[in-house]
């Protein structure tokens, strides 16, 4: 009884903060009929049980729900947004029952073994306000309104539950004091996390390289040691029947040699027209080979792999997309979504044409690759094969061992000759300069795992890779001099257990894209038909089970103030302003005796008269009840001064 | 090994807290883990604004609880206890909270303390709690449940919290407190705590009265049907009794007093026990010339049957004393003891007492054997509670039976030995005495 209007209240907040305000309205309507319907049902141990763990089941139920759409819902978030409704049933049964508190066995599953009762209990009416408030604020939105109201219906939920100890005026002072400084105290946490955020941003970007910039990326090149590179799988590819694979997806390419990093001139990005929702074309050419690319961004801006001959983008979940003169397609505003087609050719047609960068080589590196040119006689008529040829004798690596003052590649060209795809793209792409051709330093990943399974390739991290484009012959042509087996030797490296987690992502993977591919409306009737199945056998149910009227039926008077003789004595009213200035009488103490006690001893002659109204069965004259009526409404008058002057209470009585 | 070494630990952790100031009531323990749940959802401030409902939550927490210095109540506090209370049987006694102050002191709350004795080494090592052996491995071996159950038993009894009327200013109040006491013999009050809420009624503090006081537990009884066990009846009268001035059983109305596991229907003083909710029985005074003894064998090792058997000692000696008999406990302490109650002797409470305070003695049986056939010229019969079923107890049952004196001998044993034991005495089976007993 303690929570009514306050807990509707507090399921109507939550409905309208998260949003589920449909199923909010009806369940705070249910939950305040619960004061208006005189039936309970007269439930046990074992209903609540079986409701307990119908909760537990729907709370796991949930659980993997959102963790297989987590794309789609923030797991926490959602989750604790739904524990109302999910909790709901049993505070609702509890309240419908003829038990006030929930038995702790019904909840912990482990209590229900035990072989002594269980003594405590839970009100459920507190857990589920509690519940409705905490769900309320895991949305954003209303963050002005949030506080008071949470606070304000804290304060009416509490206010039930204050001590007579203390006046009103008291708990008034108290809660507004917590009012206070609670609004300072969140507001001091907001900003603290706000100033600490700032910080934890410039430092993170200090220390943290994004890889996939198409302005800059930074390589490895120049690190000592062995390099380290996952097994996770990133995205797949799935080629059509009677299609081809590409052999490789671009990411962005590059024309400025900085330090052990690669950069591009010319900054500018275009943004590429729609050509329909979800739709953009690049290149108009009738020839092309169809793919559908399995990846899911997890960020709103992300560079999109596609081959270098992509003529159309197609389903992309992104609103807008901006390409430059190197080949890097950016998508903004990207959502979740497991898949996006391409229609490719097999040229490099999306990389733009050469500028003055794409012939640029540091001078230190000139004398270096001039003399290795020379001696290795590479700038014959064939300059690309030459390179090949040239490049046939270096060994594959993942490990280097370099001294401080040795530059990286001229390291790799002139004594170790063995690193990895960035050592072998990078060199290639300056010696290719050094030959007057244009040459650029693309990075994207190699198309080259097959899985049965799922009949796609799979694209790792570990295939993550960096080649050479040279423009001969009036197009952008792959150099890619990474010896062949640097995949073999990279795949030798997976853990034993790669198969079992590419067998789970996998699963994953599979669930994910069939889930995608569902849609509500053809399951709409069968939902439709259950829930009407089940909501006649839960009416039934309902009620055919045992109730019991809390409504008193054998009396026909409709005010039960009435119910006992004498109860219109005016001295009740005596009692309760007695009561209310704070006296109360024990359980048991005789009326006159607490009179005594509390200091008013004169009253007794007055309790005489009013008990001699209640049980006398010759009753009191109508002259007694008159003056009794007079003495009481003196006394309550004189009680009212002296209880304002509290030095006028009469001391105790020895 | 490992119990020793985690004993200090356990004594430390279950110690009470002397300097507690506050104390949660069950909406502060509700906002316990909301506020954690509240801290952990409310960590990223970008995505959740529960960390307001954070807020507000930790600053009730710390405002009711700083509010607990500015109300202290101002009263003292004198506790009454009865004279014996009996074991496992709810008592009530009443302490009397006086208001010194000049204000009206409402929303007490009174909770009695009594001292809290962990066990020994020794007994922590050796004594098992009750069913130990059906949990589970793990309990088994940390033993933390076998050392809160000794510990209740060494404390010995548990108190009701009890709400404090309102008392105006410079008045007082009595209180009734119920208890339980959970064991016999004598349990320690230490302490009586005052809590007063704050305005939220999340926390309460504690005004603190050392209030160290003594009582002394009966031991348990169980519920029989007295008559079956007199075998001996009025005929016999020995001299030298003094104090009586009638024969047979005297209308001499004495006190009341709380009903009592094994009192007879027929004292039930029904109108206070309408009153108080709760049996009370008349009291007379006794006059009888039948003389009996109760010989209790009390050197049984395993505490559990030597309990019972002074339980069932009490039982016995109340029954046989309510109607008609001057009465001998015949019980072993460093030698054989007599100790007679009735005809102006000594009062049963006298044997009562020794019953509740007695401990295992290591003296061998055939003592008691000596001293009860010294004494068993003068009987008209004799009840023996063994409390085991060696070969010393066994020549003692033996050895009294054949002295002629109506005998009847009660053997405590578990259920294994039940069946070795003669037809012509009486097995208690450990776990079922009540159900032998009644169907006696």
């Amino acid at each position: 009884m303690k929570l009514r209007y306050v807990q509707f209240a507090a399921l109507l907040f939550w409905g309208l903060q998260t949003d589920l305000l449909l199923w909010a309205i009806p369940m705070g309507a249910v939950w305040e009929a619960r004061f208006f319907i005189n039936r309970r049902w007269n439930l046990e141990k074992r209903d609540f049980y079986q409701i307990a763990d119908l909760t537990t089941l729907f709370f796991v139920g949930l659980c993997i729900f959102l963790y297989a759409n987590r794309t789609e819902y923030h797991f926490i978030t959602a989750l604790v947004q739904w524990l109302p409704i999910l909790f709901f049933p049993l505070v609702l049964v509890l309240g419908y029952s003829t038990t006030d508190r929930m038995s702790l066995d019904v909840l912990f599953y482990s209590l229900r073994r035990q072989k002594q009762p269980v003594t405590q209990a839970w009100d459920m009416d507190y857990f589920l306000f509690g519940l409705c408030i905490v769900a309320a604020g895991t949305n954003m939105e209303g963050a002005v309104f949030y506080f008071p109201i949470a606070a304000s219906l804290m304060a009416l939920a509490l206010f039930p539950l204050r001590s007579s100890r203390y006046k009103l005026n008291g708990w008034v002072l108290a809660v507004g004091l917590i009012f206070l400084a609670g609004f300072m105290t969140h507001t001091a946490i907001r900003g603290t996390h706000l100033e600490l955020k700032k910080r934890a941003q410039v430092w993170i970007a200090n220390w943290v390289q994004q890889r996939s910039n198409p302005l800059k990326t930074q390589t490895s090149i120049g690190a000592v040691g062995k390099l380290k590179i996952s097994d996770e799988i990133l995205f797949r590819v799935s080629v059509p029947d009677g299609g081809i694979a590409p052999r490789f997806l671009q990411e962005a390419s590059y024309d400025l040699p900085s330090g052990n990093s690669w950069a591009v001139m010319n900054l500018k990005f275009t943004t590429v027209q729609h050509e329909d929702d979800f739709r953009w074309r690049l290149i108009d050419d009738q020839q092309s080979y169809p793919l559908d690319i399995y990846m899911e961004f997890d960020r709103p801006l992300a560079l999109i792999p596609i081959p270098a001959g992509t003529r159309l983008i197609n389903d992309l979940p992104a609103i807008d997309i901006q390409r430059n003169d190197y080949g890097a397609i950016q998508g903004s505003g990207m959502v979740p979504s497991p898949r996006y087609q391409v229609e490719f050719g097999f040229d490099n047609q999306i990389n733009g044409l050469p500028n003055k960068a794409d012939t640029y080589v540091p001078k230190t590196k000139q004398a270096l690759l001039s003399r290795l040119i020379a001696t290795n006689n590479l700038s014959a008529e064939d300059p690309v094969q030459s390179l090949y040829k040239f490049f046939s004798d270096f060994r594959y690596s993942l490990y280097q061992d370099l001294s401080d003052q040795d530059d990286p590649i001229e390291h790799f060209l002139d004594s170790s000759r063995k690193g990895h795809c960035e050592y072998f793209a990078s060199a290639t792409v300056l010696m290719l300069r050094q030959m007057g051709i244009p040459a650029r330093y693309v990075i994207g990943y190699a198309v080259q795992e097959y899985d049965p399974l799922v009949g796609m390739y799979i694209v790792r991290q570990r295939h993550a890779h960096s080649w050479a484009i040279a423009f001969v012959g009036d197009q952008w042509q792959v150099v890619d001099t990474t010896p062949a087996i640097w995949a073999d030797t990279e795949s030798d490296q997976s853990s034993l257990i790669q198969p079992a987690l590419d067998l789970l992502a996998n699963l994953n993977f599979m669930y994910a894209v069939w889930w995608n591919d569902q849609q509500l409306s053809d399951y709409e009737n069968y939902l439709l038909f259950i829930g009407l199945i089940l909501g006649l056998i839960l009416a039934y149910r309902i009620f055919t089970s045992e109730q019991i009227d809390l409504k008193p039926t054998h009396t026909s008077k409709t005010d039960s103030d009435s119910e006992f003789l004498g109860n219109e004595s005016p001295f009740y009213r005596l009692i309760e302003r007695l009561t209310v200035a704070g006296f109360n009488r024990a359980k048991g103490e005789l009326p006159a005796d607490w009179l005594k006690r509390i200091g008013y001893g004169r009253y007794v002659p007055m309790l005489v008269t009013h008990q001699k109204w209640r049980f006398d069965p010759l009753g009191v004259s109508s002259e007694d009840k008159a003056e009794l009526t007079s003495q009481v409404d003196a006394s309550i008058e004189g009680l009212n001064a002296d209880l304002d002057d509290e030095n006028q209470v009469p001391q105790k009585l020895k | 090994m490992f119990r020793d070494r985690v004993y200090p630990a356990y004594v430390r952790a279950m110690r009470p807290r002397l300097r507690r100031k506050r104390q949660g009531t069950d909406r502060s323990q509700a906002l316990g883990p909301l506020i954690v749940f509240c801290a952990v959802l409310g960590l990223n401030t970008d995505e959740s604004l529960v960390y307001q409902l954070f807020a507000f939550l930790l600053c009730a927490i710390l405002i009711s609880r700083f509010s607990l210095r500015l109300s202290k109540p101002n009263v003292s506090v004198h506790r009454k206890l009865p004279n014996y209370a009996t074991a496992d049987q709810p008592f009530e006694y009443q302490i009397i909270v006086d208001n010194t102050g000049n204000r009206t002191e409402a929303d007490l709350r009174l909770v009695d303390i009594p001292l809290v004795q962990p066990p020994t080494r020794q007994q922590f090592r050796t004594e098992a709690e009750p069913g130990e052996t059906s949990r589970n491995a793990y309990d088994q071996f940390i033993g933390f449940h076998r050392f809160i159950y000794l510990q209740r038993r060494n404390t010995g009894i548990t108190i009701e919290p009890a709400q404090v009327p309102d008392i105006a200013r410079k008045s007082h109040v009595t209180v009734r407190m119920q208890a339980t006491p959970s064991r016999r013999g004598l349990i320690q009050l230490s302490r009586t705590h005052i809590l007063h809420p704050d305005p939220l009624n999340l926390y309460e503090g504690i005004t603190r009265f050392e209030n160290p006081e003594t009582m002394l537990i009966l031991p348990k009884r169980y519920s029989i049907n007295a008559k079956v066990f007199l075998p001996g009846g009025r005929h016999f009268q020995p001299g030298g009794i003094s104090a009586s001035w009638s024969i047979g059983e005297s209308d001499e109305f004495v006190s009341l007093r709380d009903y009592r596991d094994g009192d007879s229907m027929r004292k039930i003083h029904w109108p206070s026990s309408a009153k108080q909710n709760k049996p009370v029985v008349r009291e007379f005074q006794d006059e009888y010339f039948v003389r009996q003894a109760l010989v209790l064998d009390n050197t049984c090792v395993i505490s559990e049957q030597l309990e019972e058997a002074i339980s069932i000692a009490a039982t016995f000696l109340l029954a046989l004393n309510n109607s008609d008999s001057m009465l001998d406990l015949i019980y072993l302490a460093d030698q054989a003891e007599i100790l007679t109650s009735g005809r102006g002797t000594s009062a049963i409470n006298e044997q009562l007492e020794t019953l509740a305070t007695l401990k295992r003695s290591d003296e061998s049986a055939s003592k008691l054997l000596n001293a009860s056939l010294e004494h068993i010229k003068k009987l008209s019969g004799c009840i023996l509670i063994l409390s085991g079923w060696s070969n010393a107890q066994k020549d003692l049952a033996d050895s009294l039976s054949r002295s002629g004196v109506p005998l009847k001998v009660f053997i405590i044993t578990d259920e294994r030995t039940a069946n070795d034991i003669p037809a012509q005495y009486v097995p208690l089976p450990i776990n079922r005495i009540q159900e032998v007993l009644s169907a006696l």
